[in-house]
């Protein structure tokens, strides 16, 4: 694949996950006048949340990842044409 | 490297317009944190899927969960250090959030910990890179949102 064609991929991607994380405040957004507005301790305690909630899923992940069966072989790098 | 670059402005403007909603500085950083602790719990999910799918070994993920991990208390002492700045003062200049966001970005930026995202699949590796490129560029577009509620106060004043 051309190296243009990988770059554009990237900026897709890229953009994706930024309008992710637009949509993420858009939705806090909409939280906050649903809830006839919260305060900016409230929105930095519900960061606290997200944030221990992360902490939580990283030991739970670690947890399954001592249990996981052994993955497939990767793919090659350059497989051939 | 220009479509890399241009990625980069990319995410950081459409995180600033996704910010400029806010004009006090301590909002923006709470929410900031809150938009960077959102990212961090989808990209955890993602780097477990890479796994599943065989694009990553077990050993590969470990070692990037632990970096996204890192980035995630790096994010916990984000909201401690704004907490403290609005705690002294309730309207304390955008740059004292912004000393809270230097110490993120730079402690994601460090070469040691950045050491532990490399992985031996080409596919993986572009995709672990945007992964935390992201992230990257969301602790950024925060510093950016603060810099720009710094100038609209010192130009309208």
């Amino acid at each position: 694949m051309a190296a243009g064609a990988v770059a554009l991929t990237n900026v897709n991607l890229i953009i994706s996950l930024a309008l992710s994380g637009l949509n993420s405040i858009l939705t806090l957004v909409g939280e906050i006048k649903s809830q006839g507005g919260l305060t900016d301790d409230q929105i930095l305690a519900h960061a606290e949340s997200v944030t221990e909630k992360n902490s939580q899923l990283y030991l739970t992940l670690l947890a399954a990842l001592a249990n996981a069966p052994a993955p497939p072989a990767a793919p090659p790098a350059n497989p051939p044409a | 490297m220009k479509q890399s670059n241009l990625s980069k402005v990319a995410v950081v403007m459409l995180l600033c317009f996704s910010l400029s909603a806010c004009n006090d500085a301590y909002g923006t950083a709470a929410k900031g944190s809150a938009d960077v602790a959102a990212s961090i719990g989808q990209a955890e999910n993602d780097v477990d899927q890479l796994r599943i799918n065989g694009v990553i070994s077990a050993s590969e993920e470990k070692s990037i969960l632990g970096y996204l991990n890192f980035a995630n208390t790096l994010n916990g002492q984000f909201q401690s250090c704004a907490k403290a700045v609005h705690s002294a003062n309730r309207g304390a200049a955008p740059q004292a959030y912004m000393g809270c966001v230097g110490t993120f970005s730079s402690g994601l930026a460090s070469p040691s910990e950045l050491a532990a995202i490399h992985v031996s699949s080409v596919q993986g590796q572009q995709r672990v890179t945007l992964i935390v490129q992201s992230i990257q560029a969301a602790v950024s577009g925060v510093n950016t949102a603060l810099a720009s509620i710094n100038a609209g106060k010192s130009g309208g004043q």
